[in-house]
C-alpha cells in the first residue's frame, strides 16, 4: 500500500536504521504519528542535538560533547593506563564496574580481514599518537574475544612493541555463575591458559 | 521446524541484529550454509565459541524461509592456534574468504576436506608462523581450491601457439592470466608489457608440480613441502596464481588487504626496522578491476 508523502518518508528513513525492517519501520512511524505534536518534536530535536553537539574526543576518540572527554579531562585518573576498546559502548560497560580508574582508547572497529577493514580504517594511528608522547605504562586491549578483537589485540601488540610499552590483554574463561561442565571447549581451554594462583 | 545436521567449518561470522551472528559454514561436503544463531554475541550462550570462524563443529540447523538457523552446535575442532598470531589469523581469513567464493548451493566433494587440511597446516607448529610456510600453504590452498573448481591453468602448451612453453634451447616465457595458462618467450614478446606475468623454469615446475593431481599422490601441501624453491619462483608463483584467481573470481579477496600488510610489517622487522613504517604493499594482487569478493 502506498502512504501518503510524509509517512512514507518517515518510513523509509526509519527504516535504514539499524535493525529496523520494514514492519518494524511502519509501526514506528505510526506510533510516533499516535503521539502528541511535542513528544515527536523533541524526538526529533534530540536526534539533531546529538548529531550536531557530540563529536569524537580529541584524545581518546569516545564520543563527547566538549573537545575532551570528562574522562580524559579527570585528573584523578590514572594517565599511565589506557584500555583500549572497540566502540563507546565498552567504555560504558566497563564504567559501570567501577574498577578501572585509567584513559580509554576507543577504535571505533576492529580490524577484521574477512570484512575488508585493515589498520588505517580504525584509530590506531591515534592510538600510537598517545603512546609516542610518552607517560604511558600499560595498554590494556580489551577488544572483543571473537577472530576480529584477536586479529586487532595481536597487531596492536606487534606494533607496539618497539615502544616499550606493557601490554596486557583482558582474561578469558568461564562466565559468573555458569556451570563448568556447559562450557565449550574454546573457552575451558582459554580458562586453563588464564589460570592464576590464588 | 524442519532441521537437519552438518559437519561443518566456520568460514565467516558477523555480527546480527541486536545480539546474534550471521555465520557461512562450509560442510564436509563443500555446501556453503548461512545461518542466524540466535543470541551468540552474549557471553552466556551456548553457540558463541562454536560459531567463531575457523571452528569444525557438528551443527544442527533448522531450515527458515530466508536463513537457516542454527539450534546446537558441537565442537570437534576449534583451532585454537589459529587465533594464536596476526599472520595465521590473515592467512585463515584468505583462506575462508576463497573457500567461500568457490562453494555454492550444491556439494563440491573435496572443498571441505582441502579447507580442514589448510588450516591443520596453518595451525601446526609453535611460534609466530613462518612467512614461507604461510606462502606456501596458501600456494596450495589456491592450486586445490581452483582444481576442485575445474579451474586447472594450462601449463603444457603455450595458450597463444600451442608449442611447449620452454625447454629444448628456448627460454620460460610468462603467464597469461587473461588466457588462463603459460605463453613462450615469442608469444610473451608480441602479447605487450604488462599482460604477461614473469615465470621462469622453476616456477612452471612447481606449479606443475601443484596441479600434479590425485596421480602425485600426498596432498598438494605436501607436494610444495617436500621442494626446494627459491625466492624468485615462490614469489612468480604466487604472483601467476593469485592472477588466475583473480581472473577466475573476478574479484580481488578483501582479507588478501590484511596479509600484505602484515607481510609488509614482518618483513620490515625482519630487515631491522620496527615494522611500524607498512604500506599497502606485498604480494601481487589479482588484476580484478578492484572488485572485492561480497
Amino acid at each position: 500500500m502506498a502512504f501518503p508523502g510524509p509517512i512514507a518518508r518517515l518510513i523509509e528513513e526509519l527504516n535504514r536504521l539499524p535493525g529496523v525492517g520494514p514492519k518494524s519501520a511502519q509501526r514506528l512511524a505510526f506510533h510516533l504519528l499516535g503521539r502528541p505534536a511535542e513528544e515527536a518534536r523533541r524526538l526529533a530535536e534530540a536526534i539533531l542535538a546529538a548529531r550536531e553537539r557530540v563529536r569524537r574526543c580529541e584524545v581518546c576518540c569516545d564520543w563527547t560533547d566538549a573537545p575532551v572527554c570528562r574522562v580524559c579531562s579527570d585528573p584523578r585518573r590514572d594517565a599511565t593506563k589506557i584500555c583500549v576498546v572497540e566502540s563507546p559502548k565498552d567504555v560504558a560497560a566497563l564504567e559501570r564496574t567501577g574498577r578501572y580508574d585509567g584513559l580509554y582508547h576507543v577504535l571505533h572497529g576492529a580490524i577484521s580481514p574477512l570484512s575488508g577493514v585493515g589498520p588505517g580504517d580504525v584509530t590506531i594511528g591515534r592510538l600510537l599518537e598517545r603512546l609516542r608522547a610518552g607517560g604511558v605504562q600499560e595498554l590494556i586491549l580489551a577488544t572483543d574475544p571473537d577472530v576480529d578483537g584477536e586479529a586487532t589485540a595481536l597487531y596492536l601488540k606487534d606494533v607496539v612493541a618497539p615502544l616499550g610499552v606493557r601490554v596486557t590483554r583482558l582474561a578469558r574463561g568461564l562466565p559468573e555463575g555458569g556451570d563448568l561442565d556447559f562450557a565449550d571447549e574454546l573457552t575451558i581451554a582459554r580458562a586453563l591458559e588464564g589460570r592464576r594462583e590464588l | 521446524m524442519a532441521t537437519y545436521k552438518a559437519e561443518a567449518l566456520v568460514l565467516d561470522s558477523r555480527p546480527f541484529g541486536e545480539a546474534d551472528r550471521l555465520v557461512a559454514l562450509l560442510a564436509m561436503d563443500g555446501r556453503r550454509i548461512r545461518a542466524v544463531a540466535r543470541g551468540a554475541r552474549r557471553p552466556e550462550s551456548r553457540l558463541a565459541a562454536a560459531v567463531q570462524p575457523f571452528v569444525l563443529g557438528r551443527y544442527l540447523l533448522w531450515r527458515g524461509r530466508s536463513l537457516d538457523g542454527v539450534s546446537q552446535a558441537e565442537i570437534v575442532e576449534p583451532f585454537v592456534r589459529l587465533r594464536a598470531d596476526g599472520p595465521r589469523i590473515a592467512a585463515a581469513s584468505y583462506v575462508a574468504e576463497l573457500a567461500l567464493a568457490f562453494a555454492g548451493d550444491d556439494e563440491s566433494p573435496g572443498l571441505g576436506p582441502l579447507v580442514c587440511l589448510a588450516f591443520r597446516e596453518l595451525a601446526s607448529g609453535d611460534g609466530e608462523l613462518p612467512a614461507e610456510r604461510r606462502d606456501r600453504v596458501l600456494c596450495a590452498t589456491e592450486a586445490g581450491l581452483l582444481s576442485a573448481a575445474g579451474y586447472r591453468p594450462n601449463l603444457e602448451a603455450c595458450v597463444v601457439c600451442g608449442r611447449a612453453p620452454a625447454g629444448e634451447g628456448r627460454p620460460a616465457g610468462g603467464f597469461l592470466p587473461s588466457e588462463g595458462g603459460v605463453v613462450c618467450a615469442d608469444c610473451q614478446a608480441r602479447a605487450g608489457e604488462g599482460t604477461v606475468l614473469a615465470l621462469g623454469g622453476e616456477a612452471l615446475a612447481v606449479l606443475r608440480r601443484l596441479f600434479a593431481g590425485e596421480e602425485a599422490g600426498a596432498s598438494p601441501f605436501a607436494r610444495l613441502a617436500r621442494l626446494r624453491i627459491s625466492p624468485r619462483a615462490q614469489a612468480e608463483v604466487e604472483a601467476a596464481l593469485r592472477a588466475h584467481l583473480g581472473y577466475v573470481l573476478q574479484a580481488t579477496p578483501k582479507s588478501a588487504a590484511f596479509l600484505d600488510i602484515l607481510s609488509a610489517s614482518g618483513k620490515a622487522r625482519r630487515e631491522g626496522g620496527d615494522g611500524l613504517g607498512r604500506a599497502r604493499e606485498g604480494r601481487p594482487r589479482p588484476p580484478a578491476d578492484g572488485r572485492e569478493l561480497p
